[in-house]
């Protein structure tokens, strides 16, 4: 084990030999979890079509924006009271708290995510965003296994506060599917 | 396609789908998903299986599903027992795309076939990357008591997968 690791560090201990690798060691459950003081990733998501590349990073470089992620598009709390919770109380999010942007971000493709969006009630303080292939969400380590119900990984139920590019504040449910702390109502109290 | 008319449909076929039920009507509620044992449920039955890359694309939503809802009523009365409408997308997601085309008859089911899975295995599969991932074919069978009698891919438009051919191929 230390001989292939070394190997593979070798570039690095070359450049330092009396210190640590440098080099990440390989985790097979992805990057951990999101928390205060990461970045935004800069893996694109898509917008109103499979061809609009968003990029996420780029618009929530300035101010304060919330990104609520969800398991999936039309299932139990997702529709019937987490989404709505954000979509109703818009307006206060961005009068009172400065919210600049609100994205939905979920594991499902485009033509979903706009059809969703329009049973729900997108806008412009509302977006609804699509990663198919799960590399932003799981880029933040909020990606868990839901084969039983979706079919693959979803996205857990969190909430995450960025502000000018920098994650500040993260509310990630703790059995991944329940509506609790990422409420919008509780989220908003804690602005 | 691996599969051609005359064949035996493969066994142990199983999808995923929300039953409708009057109380997960609107499209914002929704039902719990269950598996679909094909052998178990359509066995000795004919069955249209009708298969589509997305639901809520466009062409899936304007022009391939709606004929089939129109002329249910023409499929049941030459014989045809049930239409399960397939796709990649998860059982929340066919079950709302059901209840958007107003279809609420127990033998017009909207389910999933989970990772294209079943598709994938008789060469019905799509890849569209990065944005779409891998789909289920533009396609459609009809199957009765456990044979292949009518299987017919699109790769453009809705044409042999379309209702006008499968009634006609009924």
């Amino acid at each position: 084990m230390a001989s292939t690791i070394s190997l593979l560090c070798a570039r690095n201990t070359i450049r330092a030999p009396t210190a640590r690798p440098r080099c990440r060691m390989f985790h097979a459950s992805g990057a951990s979890k999101v928390v205060a003081g990461d970045k935004v990733p800069t893996v694109p998501l898509y917008g109103s079509s499979p061809g609009d590349e968003v990029d996420l990073a780029a618009l929530t470089k300035r101010g304060k924006s919330i990104l609520v992620f969800v398991p999936g598009a039309f299932s139990p709390g997702c529709s019937a009271r987490h989404v709505p919770g954000y979509v109703s109380l818009a307006p206060i999010f961005t009068s009172k708290k400065g919210v600049s942007g609100i994205y939905i971000i979920s594991g499902n493709d485009t033509f979903v995510m706009n059809a969703w969006g329009k049973e729900l009630g997108a806008s412009n303080q509302v977006k609804y965003l699509a990663d198919p292939s799960l590399k932003f969400i799981s880029a933040l380590g909020l990606d868990f296994d839901a084969t039983k119900f979706f079919g693959n990984k979803r996205s857990k139920r969190a909430a995450v506060l960025v502000e000018d590019g920098t994650v500040t504040k993260t509310w990630i449910e703790p059995d991944n599917t329940g509506i609790s702390i990422s409420e919008a109502k509780n989220v908003i109290e804690e602005l | 396609m691996t599969l051609k008319a005359g064949d035996k449909f493969p066994e142990g076929v199983n999808f995923l789908y929300i039953a409708y039920t009057p109380e997960v009507a609107d499209v914002k509620a929704c039902g719990i998903p269950i598996p679909l044992d094909f052998d178990k449920e359509f066995g000795d039955k004919t069955v249209v299986i009708v298969s589509i890359p997305g639901a809520f694309t466009p062409t899936c939503t304007a022009n391939h599903i709606p004929p089939f809802v129109e002329k249910f009523e023409t499929l049941t009365s030459k014989g045809v027992d049930a239409v399960i409408v397939l796709s990649a997308n998860d059982p929340f997601v066919q079950s709302a795309f059901g209840k958007v085309n107003g279809v609420t008859d127990e033998s017009f089911i909207f389910a999933t076939d989970p990772a294209a899975e079943f598709s994938k295995s008789v060469g019905l599969s799509l890849d569209l990357p990065p944005a779409f991932g891998t789909r289920t074919a533009r396609y459609a069978i009809i199957v009765s008591k456990g044979v292949v009698k009518y299987i017919e891919k699109d790769a453009n438009g809705v044409v042999g997968s379309g209702v006008d051919a499968v009634l006609a191929a009924l």
